[in-house]
């Protein structure tokens, strides 16, 4: 496509696009497009005038190279575009915003006075009207104290001042109602672009893997323990217990049986299902996510709260002072000054925005907040939980050996094991169903259905025998299953630097799959890292043995450990920490830190983890680098500072202003002014990134 | 005001009263409206032209100032004498 330069600066160009028009979608091609180029860093795209700002590193020549062979039919197909309303969205405030500030000057300029007066008195009078009602519900709120100063200066005949307080009153509305609209949909955005796998039924009877976005409505899917049901449907076959707490409210379990409605959004917690989809994704699921992060919202942090208490009580103060000025001086102007600042505003506005901002700032590094209180949670946070595996160690284990025992073959042993780990997410699985691809096997169907004994293993029936694989514990003390006593020597010679996985069929054993787990390389650090930032004690809970527990705590230097636990340990262990008034993050990805997750002041799940743990946790991080905790950490220290700062500054400045409106300092007009803009002002800051600005994996 | 004058009113009244609002009516009258209306929308979209072309000027002169700044600093780092001493 051709692109006319119109400026160029140090990694910045400003590019108009050669059409007549470009219509709303070619515009979100284009920025999607862009954005995916490694070397971009930033684009904005106009699409009233087709110009293109693109902030980028490396060369020009490059950049421009690839833009000429740009076109919108062959970008569109290989771009996910979530969420096509928000361009929409910000083009329609934009207008109400500038339309509103031009209205206002042009009314000014160009109306008679007469007619003005008329306006603004007819403007006027219906929040007038509001202010009346709350006070005679009795209540006093920031709508009292407008009504009043605008009643105040129409009773006097200040028609403009009247006329100045509603046009900033309306302008403070669409900006927070823009703001508020955009830091909702910037984080569903970014949110509805994670992709989903699931399991589809083929015709045939086998399940392959496939993204969600191809599964049409008709298609079959399997749904396993521990996932969440991705998308609307008919329950086909299969007896499940269902969580439906994200769209009941309710957490206690309810059973389902085949020709049942599902519903996207439910977690299976027991059992495996069949599902017929009647609904595709898309559309819905971004407006589930809005839905989602709405309810969130309603989570406030307690700082938010403790300001819309604040403000709420500073109304009496306020109409009080005001009242006492024109006691005591008798001038009605000095007492609307006062009245023209109300703290409240400032206050309600500020602190929501801080935290929506910093949730989309998180959602920038891949992390999703679920709301306000975790990250206040989080930076008083005194003991963080690491689970071991998939959390300390790298989110991939893999398979170093296969020690076939009972005469059978190690190739034939793998592939047995992928075929009953395939369905379970946990990472060790993950490993089990990696190498067998590596080694070329690929596998069919061949057990009955699986069953997943939690924080233990998985157990089947192959050709009528039962197949058990899962620790040590699981398969010779729970499942009792035995050793030929001609493989006991190779038993006893296995390697103790590996976590051992048993694989028992019939009850005798059959392999042994040796796990090597390396721990992730920025673990050390990061342990290093949070103990400077001012984290108490760090501890690793961990199924596995005392040995490797004892050796990893070292390594990593950790304050604490426990060994050999199961999940309802993890929760005592929370619940103990708690009971001494700590603030306690737990980190895991399984199934079995589910519970631990959502005991925990704070649950951070990782992102390629099972699904179950993400819809507990109430923070969730990408899987790529635990340095993302540190980043949390300091993010949620600088929102409470900024919270602390934006208190500070709100009655501060506000305070002047009164004082200065009480002595006769300043006019209503000016006082209202001064206090709107500040707030305004504020509320922008609050916009912008606390944490210095990111650059892309390219240019650093 | 003369007798004339007083009459000439009273049948221009009498006149828009009757044709007056049969043209306002009209469908010519209507496609004028639409003229009209069409024109302010596109009057409207104009603004918001205008006050994006004038934000994309802006964005412009605060790059450019940014790396006006950037560059200075650079230069200002450059013209220093380097610490050759040895200890």
């Amino acid at each position: 496509m051709r692109f006319q330069i119109l400026h160029e600066s140090r990694g910045r160009v400003r590019l108009r696009a050669v059409q007549a028009s470009m219509s709303i979608e070619q515009a979100d091609i284009l920025e999607a497009w862009l954005l995916a180029l490694p070397e971009v860093n930033q684009v904005t795209v106009h699409e009233r005038i087709c110009g293109v700002i693109i902030v980028f590193c490396g060369s020009r020549e490059a950049l421009y190279k690839k833009l000429a062979g740009f076109s919108y039919s062959l970008a569109a197909p290989k771009l996910q575009i979530a969420g096509s309303q928000s361009r929409a969205m910000n083009r329609a405030y934009k207008e109400k915003l500038v339309f509103q500030v031009l209205r206002h000057y042009l009314k000014k300029l160009y109306l008679p006075p007469p007619v003005r007066r008329v306006l603004n008195t007819c403007h006027a009078l219906p929040r007038i009207g509001r202010a009346a009602k709350t006070l005679l519900q009795g209540k006093l709120t920031v709508d009292v104290l407008d009504g009043a100063a605008l009643c105040v200066s129409l009773l006097t005949g200040d028609f403009s001042t009247a006329g100045s307080v509603h046009f900033l009153l309306k302008l403070g509305e669409t900006i927070d109602e823009w703001t508020h609209k955009k830091s909702v949909d910037d984080l569903a955005k970014s949110m509805s672009l994670q992709v989903d796998q699931v399991w589809q039924l083929t015709e045939d009877g086998t399940q392959v893997l496939v993204p969600l976005e191809q599964v049409r409505s008709g298609d079959r899917i399997v749904v396993h323990t521990g996932h969440v049901l991705p998308l609307d449907g008919i329950l086909e076959d299969g007896d499940v217990m269902l969580n439906q707490a994200s769209l009941t409210g309710e957490s206690v379990p309810v059973a389902k049986r085949p020709g049942a409605a599902v519903y996207a959004g439910s977690v299976v917690e027991e059992g495996n299902c069949i599902v017929r989809v009647t609904g595709m994704a898309g559309e819905n699921r971004y407006d589930r996510i809005v839905h989602m992060i709405e309810e969130s919202e309603k989570l406030k942090s307690g700082a938010e709260r403790r300001a819309y208490d604040l403000a709420d009580r500073l109304v009496p103060w306020c109409l009080g002072g005001s009242l006492l000025t024109w006691l005591l001086t008798g001038n009605t102007t000095r007492a609307v000054s006062v009245l023209m600042v109300d703290f409240s505003c400032a206050l309600k506005l500020s602190m929501p925005l801080s935290v929506l901002s910093a949730m989309r700032e998180a959602s920038r590094y891949k992390i999703t907040v679920k709301g306000g209180k975790f990250l206040e949670s989080l930076s008083k946070a005194d003991t963080v939980i690491f689970d071991k595996t998939g959390t300390l160690t790298r989110a991939c284990p893999t398979v170093k050996c296969v020690v076939p025992f009972n005469g059978q073959d190690e190739r034939e042993m793998l592939r047995v094991a992928a075929c009953l780990e395939e369905h379970f997410p946990h990472s060790v699985a993950n490993a089990v169903v990696r190498a067998a691809e590596d080694r070329g096997l690929d596998h069919h169907e061949m057990h009955s259905e699986p069953e997943y004994v939690v924080a233990h293993g998985i157990a089947t029936k192959i050709d009528g025998e039962r197949a058990v694989i899962g620790s040590r514990h699981f398969v010779f003390e729970d499942e009792g299953v035995t050793i030929l006593p001609e493989d006991q020597s190779r038993f006893d010679a296995l390697d103790p630097g590996c976590s051992w996985l048993y694989l028992a069929i019939g009850g005798v054993l059959s392999a042994a799959i040796g796990i090597l787990d390396p721990l992730r390389p920025e673990a050390a650090e990061v342990m290093a890292l949070l103990h400077e930032a001012g984290i108490g004690k760090t501890v690793m809970l961990t199924g596995d043995s005392r040995n490797t527990a004892a050796a990893i705590a070292g390594e990593l230097g950790l304050d604490d450990f426990h060994a050999e636990v199961l999940p309802e340990d993890k929760a005592r262990y929370i619940q103990a920490e708690q009971a001494q008034n700590r603030t306690v993050v737990m980190i895991g990805d399984g199934i079995n830190d589910a519970p631990a997750l959502s005991l925990a002041d704070v649950g951070i799940a990782i992102g390629n983890g099972a699904t179950i743990a993400r819809e507990v946790a109430d923070i969730t991080i990408a899987a790529e680098d635990l340095r993302e905790l540190v980043l949390l950490r300091r993010l949620s220290e600088k929102l409470m500072h900024r919270i602390d700062r934006n208190y500070r500054f709100v009655m501060g400045f506000n305070g002047t202003l009164i004082a200065l409106g009480a002595l006769g300092v300043l006019p209503p007009a000016t006082s209202a002014l001064l206090h709107n803009s500040s707030t305004l002002l504020l509320s922008m800051d609050c916009l912008t990134n606390l944490l210095p600005q990111q650059r892309t994996e390219y240019c650093r | 005001m003369s007798a004339t004058g007083k009459i000439a009113l009273f049948l221009g009244g009498t006149l828009f009263g009757s044709a007056g609002f049969k043209i306002l009516g009209s469908k010519d009258a209507k496609k004028v409206y639409t003229h009209v209306t069409a024109a302010v929308l596109r009057g409207k979209e104009q603004v918001m032209r205008d006050v994006e072309l004038v934000q994309e000027n802006c964005s412009d002169i605060l790059a450019d100032a940014k790396a006006l700044n950037e560059a200075r600093a650079s230069e200002e780092a450059v013209s220093v004498i380097e610490d050759t001493a040895k200890a």
